[in-house]
């Protein structure tokens, strides 16, 4: 008998046949397993629920569920940023949800306004400082990095990150394509070095001594603070007096083909329960959503944080303008 | 009558069989041949297809502003690293096999081992661990911007020659071992005759010896340029923008992936233009008539040459391997609960990996063989072997396009419930796809250097043709194909792209474990299942070597 089942599961990994179980919810997502399990396996203990992860880049999801169409299997689609949620959502992939809890518990500038995506944590890009050679006072906002007195004092990530290209879509959205392209000029006239591959290698530079100033997202550098508590590194909101530091969100969607749309939706609503969020803001060092619950307090260090409220959508629609602004600035 | 001629059924009909049977029965054999050969090719010429199919997507304007902005440079950066590293890899691979097969001196089968363990480490694994610690932001430089006020002087990794350098340590090891392969059965012959005419040790290398190695030098050289071209991670942790950079740009950055795989194609072409390089790759081997294999190492080194050559030996596998799968170790300690969890995943690495890695050395040795027959036999080799070029993610999507469209066409006819586009069986379409090319050489080079003395004499004999195939011909191909599944092993191992892309749920590799940590910039925690990774690249490695000393 063992060996049946043996062989049965052999070749349903072969040839990948469903093995049907108590209606599993199945997350195609871009956020990497070792963030998101820990929380998953808290659903799977309260409820019964299985979850399955199909993890890979989130351009590579999206085409994948266009491609799969009506016979997908997934239930919901999880991204690391607003782009490829608002590029799904245009394709056509998402259903629309109507949700009395997830519309209260996210707020209106953090989700779809059809309901077709929600945020789930909030991740904001700002400055990073070093703190035995900067001055708080000498910084003010993102334009503010173009200026001469950060010359050769400036780290900036490559453009190829979604991170990057969100933030100069967002800027656009606020200053206009001319003002935003003037200002990406002057951050490459101040680099320091050539941009680098990641947040966390930005922050060691700046932390090494190789660069001042850099802008990266801040759970790269409470991570680093847990870590090493005495890291000469901090973060700095920009244009607080403005519109407000630029945040994006980890979010997700229900499938429009989803099998099991109820499982689909009762997770996504329980991920925004405040004391998911809480747990979530525990382990990953990201602000909550859902106002009810408190962030980490590493995050809360880094003081009280005026978030940008611009509908996240634009960083998806002005995406592609933004990176050609990247390339014609010469940002690598 | 070329080399191999059985394996290739090239040979006219035995003379004393009768004629109709023997030709009926030879036609069976080319028929077989053709069948697996076109087997083998399927999955490449699907992936290579639904790249193709992205000409119908045209779009200009991307077109238009990667011409503007990119495209160039990324083209000038590509063809740098490609010529750069085969460059290097040739250099340190033959110097490295000369080393080991024409010299004696103590420590020689130590340095033998040691000299392939790179080819175990990823080359992005290599370019991170190389600039977190002697780069930007690492101590090093922090020490050297507190005492000098700049680290600018410092070298850095972070521009093409930097890239060269560490793409000729990552990759020699391929000419290395091909190279080797090729001097056992004769470099020691060919060393002496030519020393015997008064040549010095180096020119009798260069004039007596490296003429013979040619083939596997070629046929080393194409795979680095090609792996070079197709390389990502490396590239792009060193910040160098490359033409495989440029089509993740195209893709994720401006939605546009018809573009993307339009620019991967590209690739594809310029690995065709290397078709060149490869016909001498299968030129005929010199094959003396005396065959005997000296088990002599006709250099012997006395303490000080010894003494330089180990020297030489240290300097290319510290920086290559040593230091920084010590480095991984030492992170690798810091996340010890961790540990258990790696257990699966290494078995999951290991199996689809050997299992993945027959697969291309049979599907190699049918494309090989079959190339033999006609020109039908040698497109299917070429187009075959055009994945190895491609980078992986391009690959791994267009066979995505092509099993999520049968899904679809299947559970139209109510058949639903297969997922096909995620399963073992993709994952080995697709590593079969990308890694054909190298099971392609090994099986190459090793018919090259077949004698068709020895298979006449087992003619003569009067040996049946399967009999002459299975212990003649296989066996003299053996140390060729055993060669060719330790790399395709390695390279399946390592594959990242493919792996992420085709697996059933929750099927982890080693690489997708170093993925999950790296993408999220926790180098620290990608230490353990990297350095499992590197030590299970090296078990097969080091078996090789033992049994083909």
């Amino acid at each position: 008998m063992p060996m049946v089942r043996l062989l049965t599961l052999l070749i349903c990994l072969l040839v990948g046949a469903a093995v049907q179980a108590a209606e599993p919810v199945v997350i195609y997502s871009a956020q990497k397993e070792p963030s998101l399990r820990p929380i998953l396996d808290r659903y799977t203990a309260q409820t019964g629920v299985e979850v399955q992860l199909l993890v890979d880049q989130g351009p590579v999801l999206v085409e994948r569920l266009a491609a799969e169409g009506d016979n997908t299997r997934a239930d919901l689609l999880l991204t690391v940023d607003a782009g490829n949620l608002w590029q799904a959502a245009q394709r056509g992939l998402l259903a629309k949800l109507d949700s009395d809890v997830l519309q209260a518990r996210v707020p209106a500038t953090l989700r779809d306004a059809d309901g077709r995506w929600f945020g789930i944590s909030r991740r904001v890009r700002a400055i990073v400082y070093s703190t035995a050679r900067v001055k708080p006072e000498q910084l003010s906002t993102y334009a503010a990095l173009a200026e001469p007195q950060w010359k050769g004092r400036l780290c900036l990530r490559t453009s190829k990150n979604v991170y990057n290209q969100s933030l100069v879509a967002m800027r656009i959205a606020r200053m206009g394509q001319t003002q935003a392209e003037a200002m990406v000029r002057g951050w490459i006239d101040n680099l320091a070095t050539a941009p680098l591959s990641d947040d966390t290698l930005t922050a060691q530079a700046i932390a090494g001594g190789e660069c001042d100033v850099g802008v990266v997202n801040m759970y790269y550098v409470a991570r680093l603070k847990r870590a090493q508590p005495d890291v000469p590194l901090t973060m700095f909101w920009p244009d607080q007096a403005g519109d407000g530091a630029q945040q994006n969100i980890c979010g997700a969607g229900v499938a429009l083909h989803a099998r099991n749309p109820a499982g689909a939706q009762a997770l996504l609503e329980w991920l925004t329960e405040a004391s998911t969020q809480r747990e979530i803001s525990r382990l990953n060092l990201e602000y909550p959503v859902n106002a009810e619950a408190p962030a980490d307090p590493l995050l809360l260090a880094f003081g009280p944080l005026k978030a940008d409220t611009i509908d996240l959508s634009e960083a998806g629609r002005l995406q592609p303008d933004a990176v050609r602004l990247m390339d014609r600035a010469g940002w690598r | 009558m070329p080399a191999g001629a059985d394996i290739a059924a090239s040979l006219p009909a035995a003379p004393d069989s009768e004629a109709g049977a023997a030709r009926s029965r030879v036609s069976a054999w080319r028929g077989a041949l053709r069948f697996a050969a076109l087997l083998a090719a399927t999955p490449a010429l699907l992936a290579l297809g639904s790249l193709c199919w992205s000409w119908a997507s045209p779009d200009p304007q991307t077109w238009d502003h990667l011409r503007q902005y990119l495209l160039f440079g990324a083209l000038g950066n590509s063809l740098l690293l490609m010529l750069g590293s085969a460059l290097g890899a040739a250099v340190l691979g033959t110097a490295a096999a000369a080393l080991v097969c024409l010299c004696e001196f103590r420590g020689r089968r130590v340095v033998e081992i040691l000299l392939v363990m790179p080819l175990a480490m990823p080359a992005y694994v290599l370019a991170y661990v190389w600039l977190a610690n002697f780069d930007v932001g690492s101590p090093l430089r922090a020490f050297a911007i507190e005492t000098t006020g700049s680290a600018a002087w410092l070298p850095s990794l972070r521009t093409p020659l930097g890239a060269i350098a560490l793409l000729s340590m990552a990759n020699y090891a391929y000419v290395y071992l091909l190279v080797r392969a090729r001097l056992q059965t004769q470099g020691s012959n060919l060393f002496e005759a030519a020393r015997s005419q008064g040549l010095s040790p180096l020119r009798a290398f260069l004039r007596g010896v490296l003429p013979a190695l040619r083939p596997a030098l070629a046929a080393g050289v194409a795979l680095v340029m090609l792996e070079s071209l197709a390389e990502f991670g490396a590239v792009s942790v060193l910040g160098i923008d490359t033409l495989s950079v440029l089509v993740y740009r195209t893709w994720y950055g401006l939605h546009a992936l018809p573009a993307a795989t339009q620019l991967a194609s590209l690739l594809a072409l310029i690995a065709l233009l290397l078709a060149p390089l490869e016909r001498i790759g299968r030129g005929r081997a010199d094959t003396r008539e005396n065959p005997a294999r000296s088990a002599l190492r006709p250099l012997l080194l006395g303490p000080a040459a010894t003494a330089g050559v180990l020297l030489l030996v240290a300097l290319l596998v510290l920086p290559a391997f040593v230091l920084p799968a010590l480095r991984l170790a030492a992170w690798a300690l810091q996340t010890r609960a961790e540990w258990p969890r790696l257990f699966a995943p290494m078995l999951a690495t290991a199996w689809v990996a050997g299992a993945a890695a027959l697969a291309i050395v049979a599907g190699g040795l049918a494309l090989a063989a079959a190339a033999r027959l006609d020109r039908i036999g040698r497109s299917l080799r070429a187009i075959a072997g055009l994945g190895y070029a491609v980078p992986g993610v391009v690959l791994a999507v267009a066979l995505m396009f092509v099993l999520v469209a049968t899904e679809r066409a299947l559970a139209a006819h109510g058949v639903a419930g297969f997922a096909m586009s995620s399963s073992l069986l993709a994952i080995g379409l697709g590593l079969l796809a990308r890694f054909v090319r190298v099971g392609v050489a090994a099986a190459d080079s090793g018919i090259a250097a077949l004698r068709p003395v020895l298979d006449e004499a087992a003619r003569s004999l009067g040996a049946s043709r399967p009999r002459r195939i299975l212990r003649v011909q296989l066996p003299l191909l053996r140390p060729a194909l055993a060669g060719g599944f330790l790399l395709a092993f390695v390279e399946c191992a390592k594959e990242l792209p493919v792996t992420l892309m085709l697996r059933p749920f929750g099927f982890d590799t080693l690489a997708v474990k170093v993925y999950n940590a790296t993408s999220e910039g926790l180098w620290q925690q990608a230490a353990a299942p990297a350095l499992l990774l590197c030590l299970l690249g090296l078990l097969p490695a080091t078996a090789l070597l033992r049994r083909t000393r």
